[in-house]
C-alpha cells in the first residue's frame, strides 16, 4: 500500500514534469528543431522560394562539391576554426598560468581587461579593427612606421596573403579572454597542499605546470577549445564587418555563401544542402577536438 | 595556510615575466577600445594630426550628432525590446524546464538535456533558411515577434542546462518537505526553490543577454524587407556608409554601443564566467 502510493505520487510528479518542460519543448521544436528537419528535406530540392518544391535527389550536393566557391569558403572556415583555436589555447592556458604568479589585485584587472573583448558584440570588434587595419589612416600601419618597420606595412584586408590572418587575428583576440578565464577557474580548484608538497619535493614551476595543473585542467582547455573551434568554424559577424569576403572572393567563410545563395540569389535548396555539409563539418570538428583533448575528469 | 600564488610567486623571474606578458597582452587588447574612445572625441582634423593620443579638446558634440544622423535611437529602440522580452522569455521557460529535469523525477532527464545541447551546436544558418519561409508563410516577418521568438528559443538548451544543475544542488528534502505539507508543486517551486536560485537566473540572464544584443545573421534575414526592425548590430553595418568619413562621429557612434555593456557587464562578469564553468564541470 505505502509503496503504491509512493509510486502514484512519483507518477503525477512525472507527469506535472512532463507540464512544467512542455512549454520550453514546444517553443524549441518549432524554431529550432523543425527548420532544422525541414532545411534536411529542402537540401534535396530545387526551390526558388516562390514555386512548389520539386524533389532533384542529391544534385544539390553534387553542386557543392563542384562549386569553387564553396570549396574555397570550406577551406577559410575550418582554417579559421582550427588556427583561431590553437592559439587562443595556446595563449589562453599560458595566460591563465602566470595569473598565478601575480598579485591577486593585479590579477583581477588582468582577468576584467581580457576578458571585456567577449562582452562586445562581434560586429563591432570587427568595425573597431577596420580601423586598426585601415591601410592610410589605420593605427597598425601608423604603428609600424613609429618602430620604423615601414617594410611591414600593408593593406592588411586587400592583401591576399595577410587577409585571413587578420582575421584570424581578431578573433582570437576575443577568444582569448574566454579560454584564460575557463583555465584559470579550473586551476582555482586545484588544491593548494598538491603544488605545495611539489614545491617541497623540488619541483620546478615548468614541472609544476605540465605535470600537475595542465592534466588537472584538461576539461577546462577541452571545454575552451570546443568553444573556439565553434566560433572560428561559425564566424560570419567579424569576416563580413572586416572583409565582406573580399577581396574578390577570397576570404568568403560558410555561413556568408550560404546566406547569399538562398537569400540573394534565391537557391534554398542548394543554400540547404551547403548548410548540411556545414552541420557534419561542425560536429565532425567537435567529435575530433573531443578525441584530440581527453577531459578526464580527476578527484581534485 | 599559505595561497596557491604565495607556492609559486617564489620565482621572482617568472613573476616579472609574468607581469610583463600580461601587461603587453591587456595593452593590445585595451588599446584598440581606448582608441575607438579617443577618437570619438576627436573633430576630423584632429583625427589626422594626433592618431593615438587623448585629444587636445574633447568634442562631446560627436555623440548627439552620431545618435541623430546614424538612427542609433531607433536601433537601440528595438534592440532593447526585442533583447529584453526574448530574455525573460527564455528564462521563465528554461527555469520551469530545468527544474522539471532537475527534480521532478522525469526519466532520460539527462538524455534530453543532451539532446537539447547538441542540437544547439547546429550551426544557425542550416535552421534560418526554412525558419525564414515558415515565418513569411504566417506573416511574422514584420513584427518584433519575428526576432524574439526565435532569440527565446535557441537560448532555451544552454539556459535549462545550467537551471538544471543549479536546481541538482538544491536538496530533495527541502523540496519533499513542502510537497508533503501539501504545497503544489507550482507553489513549491515559486516559495522554495526559486529564492534559492538567483544566481543562476543572473548567469541565465547575462549570457542570454549578451548572446541576442549582439546578434547579426538572424536580425539581417528577417530585416532586409521591413527596415524598421533593425537591431544594432545590423544598423552599425550601414552606420559607416551613413557617416562617410566623419571619423569622430562613426567612432562616437560605436562608442554609444560599446561603452554601457563593458560597464554593466564589467560588473556583472562573475556571473558570465560562473555559467561558462558550469558547463565546464561536466565536460
Amino acid at each position: 500500500m505505502a509503496i503504491n502510493s509512493h509510486g502514484s505520487m512519483k507518477r503525477s510528479y512525472m507527469i506535472k514534469g512532463f507540464l512544467f518542460l512542455l512549454p520550453a519543448s514546444l517553443v524549441y521544436l518549432f524554431f529550432a528543431v523543425i527548420p532544422f528537419f525541414d532545411n534536411l528535406i529542402l537540401s534535396f530540392q530545387d526551390w526558388n522560394g516562390f514555386t512548389a518544391r520539386v524533389f532533384s535527389g542529391l544534385e544539390n550536393y553534387t553542386n557543392a562539391f563542384s562549386d569553387a566557391n564553396f570549396l574555397l569558403a570550406i577551406k577559410n572556415s575550418v582554417y579559421l576554426g582550427v588556427f583561431s583555436s590553437i592559439v587562443s589555447v595556446v595563449v589562453g592556458v599560458l595566460l591563465a598560468w602566470l595569473l598565478l604568479y601575480v598579485g591577486r589585485r593585479s590579477g583581477g584587472i588582468f582577468r576584467t581587461i581580457l576578458f571585456s573583448p567577449s562582452m562586445i558584440p562581434a560586429v563591432i570588434t570587427a568595425l573597431i579593427f577596420s580601423f586598426v587595419y585601415e591601410p592610410e589612416i589605420g593605427i597598425l600601419n601608423h604603428l609600424l612606421q613609429l618602430l620604423h618597420l615601414e617594410n611591414l606595412q600593408a593593406a592588411w584586408l586587400t592583401n591576399k596573403s595577410t587577409v585571413l590572418n587578420s582575421i584570424l587575428f581578431v578573433s582570437a583576440w576575443k577568444q582569448v579572454g574566454l579560454t584564460m578565464v575557463l583555465c584559470f577557474a579550473g586551476m582555482q580548484a586545484i588544491s593548494t597542499s598538491l603544488l605545495e608538497s611539489a614545491r617541497l619535493e623540488g619541483a620546478g614551476d615548468w614541472t609544476i605546470f605540465r605535470k600537475i595543473i595542465l592534466p588537472l585542467i584538461m576539461s577546462f582547455v577541452q571545454l575552451s577549445a570546443i568553444f573556439a573551434l565553434m566560433a572560428g568554424l561559425k564566424i560570419y559577424d567579424t569576416v563580413l564587418a572586416l572583409t565582406n569576403g573580399g577581396p574578390g572572393k577570397f576570404s568568403v567563410v560558410m555561413p556568408m555563401w550560404i546566406m547569399q545563395n538562398a537569400f540573394s540569389f534565391n537557391q534554398y535548396g542548394y543554400g540547404a544542402a551547403m548548410s548540411v555539409i556545414f552541420v557534419l563539418i561542425v560536429l565532425a570538428g567537435m567529435l575530433v577536438t573531443k578525441r584530440l583533448i581527453k577531459g578526464e575528469s580527476y578527484e581534485l | 595556510m599559505s595561497s596557491k600564488h604565495n607556492i609559486l610567486q617564489s620565482n621572482r623571474v617568472l613573476v616579472g615575466f609574468s607581469y610583463a606578458l600580461l601587461i603587453f597582452c591587456a595593452v593590445v587588447v585595451a588599446y584598440p577600445i581606448l582608441f575607438l574612445f579617443f577618437t570619438s572625441l576627436k573633430t576630423t582634423g584632429e583625427f589626422f594630426v594626433n592618431l593615438f593620443g587623448f585629444p587636445k579638446e574633447p568634442v562631446w558634440s560627436n555623440y548627439s550628432v552620431a545618435w541623430s544622423t546614424g538612427h542609433l535611437g531607433d536601433y537601440f529602440f528595438n534592440s532593447v525590446i526585442v533583447t529584453v522580452c526574448s530574455v525573460i522569455l527564455t528564462t521563465i521557460l528554461s527555469t520551469l524546464g530545468g527544474y522539471a529535469l532537475g527534480r521532478m523525477n522525469l526519466p532520460k532527464s539527462e538524455l534530453i538535456i543532451m539532446i537539447f545541447m547538441t542540437f544547439n551546436f547546429i550551426p544557425g544558418i542550416a535552421i534560418y533558411i526554412s525558419l525564414y519561409k515558415m515565418m513569411a508563410s504566417v506573416h511574422l516577418l514584420t513584427s518584433y515577434a519575428a526576432l524574439i521568438l526565435p532569440y527565446t528559443a535557441w537560448q532555451i538548451p544552454f539556459s535549462m542546462y545550467i537551471f538544471k544543475k543549479y536546481f541538482e544542488t538544491i536538496p530533495m528534502d527541502l523540496i519533499e518537505s513542502a510537497r508533503i505539507d501539501g504545497c503544489s508543486e507550482f507553489t513549491t517551486f515559486r516559495k522554495i526553490v526559486l529564492p534559492l536560485i538567483t544566481p543562476a537566473v543572473a548567469t541565465v540572464v547575462v549570457f542570454t543577454f549578451i548572446g541576442n544584443w549582439g546578434e547579426l545573421m538572424w536580425a539581417q534575414i528577417t530585416t532586409a524587407s521591413s527596415m524598421n526592425l533593425k537591431t544594432l548590430p545590423v544598423g552599425l553595418l550601414n552606420f559607416k556608409t551613413e557617416m562617410g568619413v566623419e571619423w569622430g562621429q562613426y567612432a562616437a557612434g560605436l562608442s554609444l554601443v560599446t561603452l554601457p555593456l563593458l560597464v554593466i557587464f564589467g560588473y556583472f562578469q562573475k556571473y558570465f564566467v560562473a555559467g561558462l564553468t558550469q558547463g565546464a564541470v561536466k565536460g
